[in-house]
């Protein structure tokens, strides 16, 4: 016996196979058609008579084929088929209505499904290493107030020491590989470059388990002291300046005027950390060193859980070693060990923008289902008489009910389809607006999985959409129905004006949180950090040091300021280690006022250090409230010289005068102490949000620098810009200036995930506000042309027009204040958790409510008086005619 | 044909190609000259009736079909029973010689008693 697949199996496939089925029927029926036709010439007849005669007693073959299709069809399927028709033709004829539908369902579901693909590929989809999710990173803590000015970090740079005692001791982690970023300057291959390289242990590799696309990785013997220089390259930097050359491997190349070779390069998509990273050098430590001794904190550690443990057993013990780590060393006193997963390293700073944006475009989608629903229970409404004829023609209320399900599913589809169409182009523009190193991933792609998604979401939705409306309709007696003569349909006002109600709520919710996202962002730019930022160009000059020696550097910099002042437009220049706020300061350290008693090394005081030349100050126009600042002269004079800001003075000169007090800084080979000759305004250290932190300001002769950024102070920065690189690459045509922009656009960087915040979520309050606007405009348009008689005999027993319109206008704002008041609370109630992401504004902040509800009710009011209007126009005898 | 034609009731013409296909498989056209024949040409079967009734016992699994060359070496489908078919048959058989006798038992009494 054969096998027979299930029923329905065979049913659906049948409906693909009808052709061939009616072939076969045919060819059956014709073998009996001939048969009947020779028994009869068998008994005598002629041909013709006899074909005539058999033709007749078989009846029309083509209606035995009907009712041989009959027997097998999937009728469900087929009805569906038909429905699917049967509505597509309905849809295509009320364009509006289903133009209205589908965009809504667009926007709502296009909105989420780029939501989606941004928090499936940064907080959902495995790191792009083999296990990547047991890869940790580790830091030294400082849990106490090690650093002096009682502050907490607990996630700072690590010792060497450190870093090898850990390697050594740990059970719970294995595979400790150090990394570095370390800046230069590539030359030799096309215009100089600068490149971005991470120095790396030789453990890095095999703990991240990624093989090269070409020759190896960092070895064992690359990474002993002395040993040959070598350099793996990212696929970005092989494909943009090597031509993709194949031939790349053992090509010297030069960095920093160091020839290196290159042994490798790395697949595509390969990534640690940071998109931008050029190339990876070994790191060359030598691990016999006494380093407690010899050097501070400066590297980054990255390890991997060894089977059976976890991020929290890591931790603990962890914490354990630091603890005995620092009862053995001096060194080590009071310092403690952080373990952070990558992936928490990776989507830390957007994590929690990106689950508020999700909640926010959920409930934007929910506003559009809103919508949506409205639309279809009015347009069921308005279809009661057709679909009560239906049913007392025999069409069963499961028959309607799937009808009307399907017709919002197949709205739902098409704009489902949309959506995703615009998700493609959302992602595109989020990448573009997104600074590189806020996402880090390289782009935003819409896949299978998002797709699926979206097709989930969209069949969800128009079931959800669909359902409510179908049940009502297909709940309702069929002869009140058609009794209503469609003149007075009832459309369920009770449900239509809670559906406007919620979406009113919703809305509230939304610009709320957009409000206050936005008042951040504003609060943000807003804040003074100490200096001026308007008109101010920057940029940044690497020096390759072998070779700028020392006083060629500082020499090569003042020349180059002059040149750049001396350039018309230009009002003031000057240069430091980094951008202020936002670049690291030069380093930290330990320091000593001659006069003081001098501590053991974990409780001396602790000051940030910063690199800067004459003009800087002024450059920014950042006070100068004591003392002056470096000069010229101060470059050429024997004695030198510090200057110290604002908090420095306040936190280590609270009864003296800090002018004239001598310092030393053990941040060099030799510190002798220097005396204090100003004291400075503060700015912000880290990011606009934060305060300032004691800092002391070396001269660049002092600390001769070989990268440093230049601040130039000039209404024009375009021009300005391209004449002040001719200028350096007049003194040096080998030299790379990277990182040209105005101080202003940097600082905005800084807080781009504040500004995403702010305009994504601004974007989705816009649309949810539209969405319910259009839903409240749709339901009372849908009760002036229901009760367009109603108000005939009122216009016609003389009610006055402003009167009629004032009443629709409040019936509007009616439900527009409910939703508002329900909408107050929740945001209350909701926006408490946007508290981490807010600055200078609290989630109770009455002037943004009191913008929200101004906004609200104005866009309302519209959106309730074109109805209104429309009613006052009813002309009362065409209105009484119509029955 | 000085008989009069009897139509079949629906459900008895199931019984009978099915019946009819226990000794051979057989053809549309086979049945319905088989059927004919073996009733003295008193059941008449209509082929609009009887080709649904083969779909509808094919898709119920009871009859399966194939072509193949007649004894005329023309190409015709050939219907057999499955086993299923073959239980069927045995099965509505039964139910119909119960129906049957309960049909004659009570025509005889009612004639009696009239």
């Amino acid at each position: 016996m054969r096998i027979r697949p299930p029923r329905i199996i065979r049913r659906m496939v049948a409906l693909f196979t009808w052709e061939r089925r009616d072939d076969d029927m045919d060819r059956e029926m014709v073998f009996h058609l001939e048969s009947i036709t020779r028994e009869y010439m068998r008994a005598g007849m002629s041909e013709q008579d006899a074909s005539r005669a058999a033709r007749k007693r078989f009846g029309s073959v083509l209606r035995h084929k009907e009712r041989g299709h009959d027997v097998r069809r999937a009728p469900w399927i087929e009805d569906i088929m038909r429905d699917v028709r049967h509505m597509a033709r309905g849809l295509r004829k009320n364009m509006g209505f289903t133009t209205a539908v589908v965009l809504t369902l667009a926007l709502g579901i296009g909105g989420n499904t780029a939501i989606f693909s941004v928090v499936d590929q940064l907080l959902l989809r495995p790191l792009p290493y083999p296990n990547g999710d047991e890869l940790v990173t580790v830091y030294e803590a400082f849990p106490k107030s090690a650093l002096g000015d009682g502050e907490v970090r607990l996630r700072n740079v690590v010792s060497p020491a450190n870093w090898l005692d850990w390697q050594r001791e740990s059970k719970t982690l294995h595979g400790f590989a150090a990394y570095f970023l370390f800046p230069g300057t590539m030359t030799g291959v096309g215009e100089p470059l600068r490149v971005r390289s991470h120095l790396v242990s030789s453990e890095f590799f095999p703990l991240l388990g990624v093989k090269p696309l070409l020759g190896r990785t960092l070895t064992d013997a690359d990474d002993r002291p002395k040993a040959p220089r070598v350099v793996v390259l990212s696929h970005r930097l092989w494909e943009d300046r090597f031509g993709s050359d194949p031939k790349v491997i053992g090509r010297v190349i030069r960095v920093n005027d160091n020839p290196i070779e290159v042994v490798g390069v790395m697949p595509p998509g390969f990534r640690f950390l940071y998109q931008d990273i050029d190339m990876w050098s070994p790191f060359q430590l030598d691990r016999n060193q006494d380093w407690r001794r010899t050097a501070g904190r400066f590297m980054n550690v990255v390890a991997r859980l060894k089977p059976g443990a976890t991020l929290e057993g890591a931790q603990a013990e962890m914490k354990a070693l630091a603890d005995r780590l620092a009862g053995m060393h001096v060194f080590n006193k009071n310092t403690s060990a952080t373990v952070v997963s990558l992936r928490e390293e990776l989507t830390g700073q957007v994590e929690a923008s990106l689950i508020v944006l999700y909640a926010a475009v959920g409930v934007l989608l929910a506003i559009a289902c809103f919508n949506v629903a409205n639309l279809l229970l009015a347009r069921a409404a308005s279809r009661r008489r057709e679909i009560a004829i239906r049913t007392s023609l025999g069409a069963g209320r499961l028959a309607i009910i799937r009808q009307l399900v399907v017709e919002s599913l197949l709205l739902a589809v098409l704009g489902g389809a949309l959506g995703i169409a615009l998700a493609r182009m959302s992602l595109d523009a989020l990448v573009a607006f997104a600074p590189q190193n806020l996402l880090r991933v390289p782009e935003l792609y819409v896949d299978q999985r998002v797709l699926l998604y979206a097709l989930l979401l969209s069949v969800f939705t128009g079931v959800v959409v669909g359902i409510v409306p179908a049940l009502l309709v297909a709940g309702q007696p069929i002869a009140a129905a058609i009794r209503a003569g469609g003149l007075t349909v009832a459309h369920s006002p009770r449900i239509r004006q809670t559906l406007v109600v919620c979406q009113v709520a919703m809305t509230v919710i939304l610009l709320s949180g957009a409000g206050l996202l936005a008042r951040t962002i504003l609060a943000l730019n807003a804040t003074n950090n100490g200096f001026d930022k308007r008109d101010v160009l920057t940029m940044e000059v690497q020096l390759p040091g072998a070779r700028y020696q020392a006083e060629r550097r500082t020499a090569f910099y003042r020349d180059t300021l002059n040149a750049i002042r001396a350039l018309p437009g230009v009002e003031a220049a000057g240069a430091a280690n980094s951008l202020a706020v936002v670049g690291g300061p030069r380093g930290g350290s330990w320091f000593h006022r001659l006069g003081t008693p001098e501590l053991p090394p974990p409780e001396r005081p602790v000051t940030l250090i910063r690199v800067v030349t004459p003009g800087y100050f002024r450059t920014l126009r950042i006070p100068v409230l004591r003392g002056r600042e470096f000069t010229e002269a101060d470059e050429t004079s024997p004695t030198q010289s510090f200057i110290v800001n604002e908090a420095f003075a306040k936190q280590y000169f609270t009864d003296s005068d800090p002018i004239g007090a001598s310092l030393t800084v053990w941040m060099q080979d030799k510190n002798p102490y220097l005396p204090i000759i100003g004291v400075v305004g503060d700015v912000s250290e880290g990011s606009v949000r934060e305060n300032a932190q004691p800092t002391v300001f070396y001269s660049h002769r002092q600390m001769s620098e070989t990268a440093m950024t230049l601040f130039v102070r000039t209404a024009q920065p375009g021009p300005i810009a391209a004449s002040a690189i001719a200028e350096i690459r007049r003194a040096d045509p080998n030299l790379a200036v990277t990182r040209v922009q105005t101080l202003e656009g940097a600082l905005a960087e800084s807080v781009a995930r504040e500004r995403l915040n702010a305009m994504v979520s601004g974007a989705f309050a816009i649309s949810g506000l539209l969405l319910a606007s259009l839903g409240l405009y749709g339901l009372l348009a849908f009760v002036v042309t229901e009760r367009t008689k109603e108000i005939g005999i009122r216009i016609a027993l003389g009610e006055q027009l402003a009167r009629l319109r004032g009443s629709v206008v409040v019936g509007g704002l009616r439900l527009v204040a409910i939703g508002a008041v329900i909408g107050l609370a929740g945001s209350v109630l909701a926006l408490r958790s946007l508290r981490s992401l807010l600055f200078q504004v609290t989630p109770g902040d009455v002037s943004t409510y009191a913008v929200v509800l101004t906004l609200l009710c104005g866009v309302a009011a519209l959106a309730s008086y074109v109805p209104a209007r429309r009613a006052a126009r009813v002309e009362p005898l065409v209105a009484l005619r119509q029955e | 044909m000085a008989v009069r034609q009897i139509d079949l009731l629906q459900g008895t013409l199931d019984l009978l190609i099915l019946k009819s296909l226990n000794t051979s498989p057989n053809h549309g056209y086979g049945i319905a000259m088989r059927l004919h024949q073996l009733s003295d040409e008193v059941l008449r079967v209509e082929e609009g009736s009887l080709y649904p009734a083969l779909y509808r016992l094919e898709e119920q699994g009871l009859v399966e079909s194939e072509w193949r060359p007649t004894e005329n070496n023309r190409k015709a489908k050939f219907y057999s029973l499955t086993r299923k078919g073959r239980a069927a048959a045995q099965a509505e058989h039964d139910a119909w010689l119960r129906l049957s006798k309960a049909v004659t038992k009570v025509l005889r009494a009612l004639e009696q008693g009239a």
